[in-house]
């Protein structure tokens, strides 16, 4: 390779610079917060949002600044692929961030007094996102993954350190270093074959590969088993000495929430990512597997949440199941005769973006219980909360019925969209499995409306919520509202956004 | 050439056996060693293919590093680290011993039915092997290179919290 | 060069030990080195097929595989330290995380 000299090489990737601005200014405005954090009092501490919400907001507006065009557009030599695609999972991860701060403000002390770090590593993970959506290149999607990756353990171990046990966080991580370490050799795999980091150099080489040996087929099956292995590890929750909901044990119910979360959308973004451009070759082989987790995930999810009476492992691990109904619609975007079905892809879009919404919601609900005391995240602590705040309280059940699939709210008509498409795939069975796992949710669901519906008699002294809580939970009510009243522009937003995967 | 194949070998006995010493270990402080022995002789396979920075990294980030960090966790941690139970774990050597039955079936395959693969003839590398790194890392790379950097800001502002006492 | 089979054979082994002693061991500080091990057999990979195909990506790829195994370390060390400290060393490590 010939060296290049250094000034004309900067003059030449000036450009590409700017198409990054998105996620420069998130990291730009996390260290401000942090940097802020540092000048602020005790009692101040809540104004930690300002700078990580101006922060998000710019970079929101400069997200769709660069992703205007419609076009794919290359920078870094290929490296970053500016798409419809880094657009939308963009913008869903800034909607995470920017929610989960707007829910978190207020928050009492001791753990408030985090806020400026915890901040600052939302912000970077966010910021690790963007750049995990707009990755062509093996080694960028890597780091950008982990960027997420260990600001999530680095939130997850922010917390109370008086509170008992922190084993929950450490299994957490373990199994997440874990997948990581499948996926880091399943990509060396995916470079050996493909001669290349590029993912769409390495998409060229194995399409000239169907003709030819065995043996490099066999290796792109391990590289697919490496990596899907990986990824779907920490979507389906696999017993690997953890699960998130573990972390519920000593990390705060707001990070709990946006682990839950953010770990899965980035999960998703890489995997879409992956599937639809090197190993589109294997289609039929991670249909399969994707069908396999998905099931694995609902039943693990559903079952596990029947059980539980600690409001942030129910809602972790309804996560896990509703991670495993994008699955499912992913898998239901290859025809039975191996075309693209952009309309399964549209499905699995919109229901991540509800997901985000009704998830966020309603762990607003296990927020809403801090007390000084890690042990209130007990359900019975919510009783009558709809009598003290008829406005919180009315919202947060309506959230929860969006969690759970009940019209007219976003979260059915996103069940709803991915239960059509697989009929319409003719994967019957797999649609009457969906509707099945649909049905337990309601249980504890309904359980924790009837705390909330409780008589205020019942209920343990608590911390108030604040009015800026409850105009947080103003846009999730709105927007779930909107969402399942009107889906249809959403889910060809969606589904045009995500289309572009096909032609990678 | 023969030589070099020995070397190869050499290193790679050296390695797999270290790992395998390493995860059947009951006192940590052993495996921390064998670790540090699988890394080095990693480290010479690494050098053999003509990767010095790589091969200087390995052993500034891994056997520097990383052990160095192993070994100060296993001390600070001594009563746990070194109170193990004194029973033999049948089930752990019998499943590894099952997964590393699967593997070599796994490479069987993989030799049996070794066709002509399409490696290209092996191409030069270039001579300048840590001026090429740089040229890639900072032109083709770079936003891995710079949020390498924003991923380990996360890393010490994660241990940074863990450090620090709660004034409470 | 080696024929690029015998890196891979290699590197698999080394792969499987570590994945089996990270599945099997319960101690944490072993789990991580076992992950360590994993990764270096990644490694292994990356740069027998750089010297393969003749570029450096590889290799930058497996520096920064490797800046990666040190952050996951150390974060997952430290947490590990806090724990023990916060608890008194009553117990052995093994106990707290050997629970699914």
């Amino acid at each position: 390779m010939n060296p290049v000299s250094w000034p004309a090489a900067f003059v030449q990737a000036r450009g590409d610079f700017v198409l990054l601005t998105p996620e420069m200014l998130l990291v730009l405005f996390g260290l401000l917060t942090l940097l802020l954090d540092l000048t602020l009092d005790d009692e101040q501490k809540s104004w930690n949002a300002l700078p990580a919400l101006l922060g998000l907001m710019l970079s929101g507006g400069a997200l769709a600044m660069v992703g205007s065009s419609g076009k794919t557009t290359f920078a870094f030599g290929n490296a970053i692929a500016i798409s419809p695609f880094s657009g939308y999972f963009g913008l869903l991860a800034i909607m995470l961030a920017a929610l989960l701060i707007l829910i978190c403000t207020d928050e009492v002390a001791p753990v408030g007094q985090q806020s400026g770090e915890r901040y600052a590593l939302v912000l970077l993970a966010t910021a690790g996102m963007l750049l995990l959506a707009c990755a062509n290149d093996l080694v960028v999607l890597f780091v950008a993954f982990e960027t997420v990756s260990v600001s999530l353990y680095a939130l997850a171990s922010t917390g109370d350190a008086d509170r008992g046990s922190r084993a929950g966080t450490l299994r957490f991580l373990l199994a997440g270093a874990f997948s990581t370490a499948l996926l880091a050799y399943g990509f060396s795999l995916l470079y050996g074959l493909g001669g290349s980091t590029n993912l769409s150099a390495i998409s060229a080489r194995i399409a000239v590969l169907s003709q030819l040996s065995s043996s490099e087929n066999f290796l792109l099956g391990m590289a697919l088993a490496a990596t899907g292995g990986g990824i779907l590890l920490r979507i389906a929750g696999v017993p690997l000495h953890s699960r998130i909901p573990a972390i519920g044990e000593s990390a705060p119910a707001a990070a709990t929430a946006f682990i839950s979360v953010a770990a899965k959308l980035a999960c998703f973004t890489l995997l879409l990512r992956l599937l639809f451009s090197i190993f589109w070759r294997e289609r039929y082989d991670w249909s399969i597997l994707l069908i396999v987790a998905a099931v694995a995930a609902m039943a693990i999810g559903t079952l596990a949440s029947l059980r539980q009476t600690n409001v942030k492992r129910l809602l972790a691990y309804s996560a896990i199941a509703q991670g495993g109904y994008v699955l499912l619609a992913i898998a239901a975007s290859v025809n039975r005769d191996g075309s693209f079905n952009a309309r399964g892809l549209g499905s699995a879009g919109y229901y991540l973006l509800a997901f985000v919404i009704f998830q966020l919601g309603a762990f607003a609900i296990a927020i809403v219980l801090r007390g000084r005391n890690v042990a209130d995240d007990e359900l019975q602590n919510l009783n009558g909360l709809l009598q003290k705040h008829p406005v919180a309280g009315g919202a947060m059940i309506f959230v929860l019925l969006s969690c759970v699939g009940v019209p007219p709210t976003a979260g059915f008509v996103a069940k709803l969209e991915v239960v059509r498409v697989l009929f319409a795939n003719q994967h019957a069975a797999l649609a009457w499995i969906a509707v099945l796992f649909a049905i337990p949710p309601i249980y504890p669901s309904f359980r924790i409306v009837r705390a909330i519906w409780r008589d205020a008699a019942e209920a343990p002294e608590r911390m108030p919520i604040s009015d800026l809580q409850v105009v947080a939970l103003a846009p999730m009510v709105i927007l779930t509202l909107l969402l399942g009243v009107f889906p249809a522009p959403f889910e060809h937003f969606a589904a045009r956004s995500l289309a572009v995967l096909a032609f990678r | 050439m023969a030589g070099s194949r020995l070397l190869f070998d050499f290193f790679a006995a050296i390695a797999a056996a270290s790992a395998l010493a390493m995860v059947t270990r009951r006192n940590i402080f052993p495996g921390a060693v064998f670790l540090l022995a699988t890394l080095l002789a990693t480290g010479g396979i690494v050098l053999q293919l003509q990767a010095e920075y790589a091969f200087a990294a390995q052993l500034l980030l891994f056997v520097g590093g990383i052990v160095l960090l192993f070994v100060l966790a296993v001390m600070l941690l001594i009563p746990d680290a070194l109170h193990q139970p004194a029973r033999f774990n049948w089930r752990m050597f019998a499943s590894s011993a099952l997964v590393l039955v699967v593997a070599i079936e796994i490479l069987a395959f993989f030799w049996a039915r070794h066709d002509a693969m399409l490696w290209p003839s092996v191409a030069a590398m270039p001579t300048n092997n840590t001026g090429a790194m740089g040229d890639v890392l900072f032109r083709d790379d770079f936003p891995a290179f710079e949020f390498a950097s924003i991923s380990l800001l996360a890393t010490i502002v994660g241990v940074v919290m863990l450090a620090k006492r709660r004034t409470e | 060069m080696i024929p690029v089979e015998h890196y891979l054979a290699f590197s698999l082994v080394l792969f499987v030990i570590g994945a089996a002693g990270a599945l099997m061991r319960r101690n944490p500080i072993m789990i991580l080195m076992s992950i360590a091990v994993m990764l270096t057999a990644a490694n292994v990979n990356l740069i027998a097929f750089s010297r393969l195909w003749g570029t450096v990506h590889g290799q930058l790829f497996s520096l920064f595989i490797m800046a990666d195994a040190a952050m996951e370390t150390a974060l997952g060390l430290g947490i590990l330290v806090v724990c023990m400290r916060s608890r008194g060393a009553r117990d052995s490590a093994e106990s707290e995380f050997s629970k699914w």
